[in-house]
């Protein structure tokens, strides 16, 4: 049987540690996602989430369901994305790029793609995540939010504590500077149809 | 299609992303796609918009090395259901477990540790007489010290077949090895990592200092510079007063 997130909530209120391990299950990967995307360090991003599931723990008795699990779990994260950022002081990095390990590539290559796809594919994902790097926190929130997390404007104006228009302000500013950076990386064509070079 | 430029009444970005989410109420929907079909700009700009979004789709993150409740990636048969009970209780409950094993294992091994005017010392053993010897203290250097004459050689003997008995058992457990070799090469990568941090400092400490040093040397260059030109100005007017002085003789 699958409990709702609300249900294994009031489960684990009730001292049931199962329930709550059902709920990190369910969360870890979103909330890791979500840390990584805002951070862009693995090191960071695992620390947050596990940090975000213990604070989720002590809070829960306090926890009275006026917001869904995952919005309550979500703003936790993303406070600690800010205090690490503002105790740090440093704007995300994203990760190094790396030289091309080919055996890595080729044990994750799947059996249609080739090495150039896969490589392409690696090269385009590097991209867009130094351009989402180089976004205000608010914007690149607003993006990851929506965009990763599929987040109705209303749900990331209620986490964001913002009105619903700001939302979509930065939104619409994100993604134009994600547009004209991803133009300038190569990684798209002015009007906006693929181009399949990526300049690194 | 005929409008190059936007006449759209309403405020145009936020009618623009809630269409490119599709968030966005059905009549302000139709209103929007009246819109779009006479405005060239518009639908220029939702186009790219929808291919950034595509882009976006493409950021693959990193597998994370370890997660709370994925102790470690295994093969794909450690996934289906054959994996041992150890394996589902997760890593925050497991590295609490090890870290209360180690806590009773110390007090059962009856370590004592102490931090004195002598300097630091470790004593093991497992016998409360030991309690009654005297620690062997090694300072400043940090060691252990076993207390020999509470060991017999028997002690040893059985330590030292329960220790291989444990690593034979240990080998034989693949799964095991292959935790532990992960465990071995998330360690490594973290010392790699710390090794080059420190290069880099150690690097970027060089560097400042090579500035600071030819700065220096450049400074005591153009006073020693300054000096000659000073000693060489001397000299000539020495030796021009010296003519000067011939002159007026002959």
């Amino acid at each position: 049987m699958t409990w709702t997130d609300e249900e294994l909530v009031a489960r684990s209120i009730r001292g049931d540690a199962e329930s709550f391990n059902q709920l990190i299950l369910r969360w870890e990967r979103p909330i890791y996602a979500l840390a990584y995307r805002t951070l862009g360090r693995e090191e960071d991003a695992r620390d947050i989430c596990q940090e975000t599931f213990l604070r989720a723990f002590r809070g829960l008795p306090g926890f009275r369901g006026q917001a869904k699990f995952s919005s309550w779990l979500y703003r936790i994260a993303l406070n600690l994305c800010r205090d690490l950022m503002r105790r740090e002081r440093r704007a995300p990095i994203a990760q190094p790029p790396e030289d091309v390990d080919l055996m890595e590539l080729a044990a994750a290559v799947e059996p249609s793609e080739s090495i150039e796809d896969l490589i392409a594919r690696r090269d385009l994902s590097r991209v867009v995540e130094r351009v989402m790097a180089t976004l205000p926190e608010e914007q690149r929130t607003a993006i990851v939010l929506k965009e990763y997390h599929g987040l109705t404007f209303q749900e990331i104006a209620d986490l964001l504590g913002c009105p619903l228009s700001t939302v979509k302000t930065r939104l619409y500013q994100g993604l134009t500077v994600v547009r004209r950076e991803l133009v300038k990386n190569g990684a798209m064509s002015r009007g906006g149809a693929k181009d399949p070079a990526v300049r690194r | 299609m005929s409008e190059r430029f936007c006449s759209y009444r309403g405020d145009r970005e936020q009618a623009l992303v809630a269409y490119l989410y599709g968030d966005v109420e059905p009549d302000e929907r139709s209103a929007f796609e009246s819109h779009l079909a006479t405005c060239e700009a518009c639908s220029t700009e939702l186009a790219g918009l929808g291919t950034v979004r595509a882009r976006l789709e493409q950021w693959v993150l990193p597998e994370p090395a370890q997660m709370l409740t994925n102790p470690m990636p295994g093969p794909p048969n450690d996934r289906a259901g054959t994996r041992g009970p150890w394996y589902d209780v997760p890593t925050w409950m497991q590295a609490l477990a090890a870290m209360l094993f180690l806590g009773a294992a110390a007090g059962a091994a009856n370590i004592d540790i102490k931090y004195n005017q002598e300097g630091l010392s470790v004593r093991t053993g497992w016998l409360k007489s030991v309690e009654n010897a005297a620690p062997t203290p090694v300072a400043p250097v940090v060691a252990a010290g076993v207390t020999a004459a509470s060991v017999t050689q028997a002690d040893l003997a059985t330590l030292e077949q329960t220790l291989r008995r444990e690593i034979e058992d240990a080998a034989a457990n693949p799964t095991a090895v292959r935790r532990v070799r992960t465990l071995v090469a998330e360690s490594e990568r973290k010392q790699e990592n710390e090794l080059a941090l420190r290069i880099a400092a150690l690097y970027r400490d060089f560097q400042t200092q090579r500035t600071a040093d030819l700065a220096r040397v450049e400074r005591n260059l153009n006073t020693l510079s300054n000096n000659t030109g000073l000693a060489v100005q001397q000299q000539r007017e020495s030796i021009r007063s010296l003519q000067v002085r011939l002159t007026q003789k002959q």
